[in-house]
């Protein structure tokens, strides 16, 4: 899932990749940077996903050699939709876009499985994601501080994580700011209380 | 262009004497330039037989070599020049002028300079850079009083907000706006976007470049001058679906300016600059001295202004070429709050004549002031 706050965004996700029902990966990063504060999140076959981002962080770093400017979150998930709409018979992905930059701010796009484009002010995705549309409906707010963005997209994983099977593990979040991404992590050991940024 | 042009333009270049010619051939410079100066030999030694009667004899000047290996080498030894040279004995005649991806020995490209030349001979066309919008102006030199006035516009739109108006062969305009709106189609289906000013110019830098490369083309005859208007706001990405949070993006960054216009000149070798005035073709010398009287650096000049001013430069670039008759086309680019809202359109024709009235009426002060004094 990404959300924009404040200050920015914040994207966030669990960390469990599954073939059938054995859990191949139980710490996998699915926040996937594709230049300097765009990233996405990746949801549906991890390797469709992971060809989709090398392919528009190729396009990305490209665009930002050649034309001596970075890329717009706006220049990223056209790329993507690009992507995954003239391929959509082939693929099996889910992307959340969520980037910064200082003209636009904080941008939040999603591409659901058909190719289509839809800007947001938050975006959720994945098997977990049915199982918190109510969650998110009813504690989202526009305009939260930064704390306030965390707790929301750590509770709304967190309730995912209970109720989806093919959810769980660790919750990794990038925070995306005029200062540049940051990363946190927060561990089930704890009850996700940490170790946050540290 | 006759023959006598052609000497004396090239004359003033570095003489190329028949001795450094026999340099050039023996370190064997590639087949087709040998071919190039073995025919040029024959040529020579044509002339002198033919020329054998004249008071500086020439024959004694070349010494056959035989053939040695399957390169032709001939020796030249150095002797007066004759008072009058033949056209082909100046650097035009050398062989570095007939093709292109050919250097002269003092590194030019002929080619390349006389398309050049071709766009010197066309109408002059300016774009200024206004501090609110782009105009961009044409004196379309009018061949037959058969043409419909009006018509046949010579100033294209490549994208909805960018205009291109060009100086020199006509057809190389076209083809040269049909290839930007292709860049600019190509630009919109992968980024779904417009295309920036400055990545066109890019674009189509490179694109004329390559036209000085190979030996199979020949450069493009014309100058562009590329105008566009890059939007200030914030436009969504083609064919999205919503627009994020109610209450905006948050963390954006605050006072920095964002697009605003822009003026690009593309000449036959690839060469580009940013302008804040540009021009080209025929009047362009008038032309560039009228618009640096404007200081478009201090980005002072409303566009209203502007498409005044630029109809003035254009009648006063056409004072030296008095006989042919022309038409004044004019187009614009202005801010999104402007009069074409961020699109590049024709000057409408009211104002087009009102300025063009000024234009004639600031010329006949001219010519009253002169005759005061």
């Amino acid at each position: 899932m990404a959300i924009n706050f404040k200050d920015g965004v914040i994207l966030g996700a669990d960390s469990r990749t599954t073939t059938g029902a054995y859990i191949a990966n139980r710490v996998t990063d699915k926040l996937t940077q594709v230049h300097d504060t765009i990233w996405c999140c990746r949801s549906g076959s991890a390797a469709d996903t992971q060809a989709v981002a090398d392919i528009v962080h190729y396009h990305l770093g490209m665009y930002g050699i050649t034309n001596d400017e970075p890329p717009t979150t706006q220049t990223a998930a056209a790329i993507f939709q690009e992507l995954c709409y003239d391929n959509k018979d082939q693929l099996s992905a889910g992307m959340i876009i969520a980037g910064y930059d200082h003209r636009h701010g904080g941008q939040v796009y999603s591409i659901p499985l058909g190719g289509s484009l839809h800007k947001q002010s938050y975006a959720i995705g994945g098997s977990g994601s049915t199982y918190i549309y109510g969650y998110c409906d009813a504690n989202w707010k526009e305009g939260m501080t930064e704390e306030e963005g965390i707790n929301f997209v750590k509770g709304s994983l967190q309730e995912a994580i209970k109720w989806d099977g093919s959810s769980g593990g660790v919750i990794r979040m990038v925070v995306l700011t005029a200062k540049g991404a940051q990363r946190h992590l927060y561990l089930p050991d704890n009850g996700y209380t940490g170790p946050g940024t540290k | 262009m006759s023959g006598d042009e052609i000497r004396q333009s090239s004359e003033t270049a570095a003489s190329h004497t028949p001795h450094r010619l026999t340099a050039r051939t023996a370190t064997g410079s590639g087949v087709s330039m040998h071919r190039g100066l073995t025919a040029l030999a024959k040529h020579w030694n044509a002339h002198q037989s033919r020329q054998s009667s004249t008071a500086c004899n020439l024959s004694s000047a070349y010494q056959s070599v035989p053939q040695l290996d399957n390169r032709t080498t001939f020796k030249l030894i150095p002797i007066p020049t004759p008072s009058k040279p033949p056209s082909w004995c100046t650097s035009i005649g050398t062989g570095y002028d007939l093709s292109n991806s050919v250097f002269s020995p003092d590194g030019r490209n002929f080619q390349v300079e006389y398309a050049v030349k071709a766009v010197e001979n066309g109408g002059t066309a300016i774009g200024i850079r206004c501090k609110d919008g782009v105009v961009l102006a044409l004196e379309k030199l009018v061949s037959s009083k058969l043409l419909k006035k009006e018509a046949n516009k010579r100033i294209a739109t490549v994208d909805r907000n960018m205009g291109i108006v060009s100086a020199g062969l006509l057809p190389d305009g076209r083809h040269f706006v049909s290839r930007a709106r292709d860049e600019a189609a190509q630009w919109r289906s992968m980024y779904k976007a417009p295309i920036p000013t400055a990545a066109l110019a890019n674009r189509m830098g490179s694109y004329v470049q390559a036209y000085t490369l190979y030996s199979s083309v020949r450069p493009f005859g014309v100058t562009a001058i590329v105008g566009g208007w890059d939007s200030e706001a914030e436009i969504p990405v083609d064919g999205q679906v919503g627009s994020g949070p109610k209450s905006g993006a948050g963390g954006k960054g605050e006072g920095a300016k964002h697009g605003g216009p822009f003026l690009y000149m593309i000449e036959p070798s690839g060469l580009y600059w940013g302008y804040y005035g540009a021009a080209t073709g025929k009047g362009r010398q008038a032309a560039k001295s009228e618009l640096e009287k404007l200081n478009l650096h201090e980005c002072n000049l409303s566009l209203g202004d502007g498409v005044k001013e630029a109809a003035r430069i254009i009648y006063v670039a056409h004072e030296d070429s008095k006989d042919k008759d022309f038409e004044l086309e004019m187009t614009w680019i202005s801010s999104l709050d402007g009069p074409t809202k961020g699109r590049h359109m024709d000057v409408p024709r009211e104002l087009r004549e009102e300025a063009e009235r000024l234009a004639k009426k600031a010329l006949e002060g001219e010519d009253e002031e002169e005759m005061q004094e």
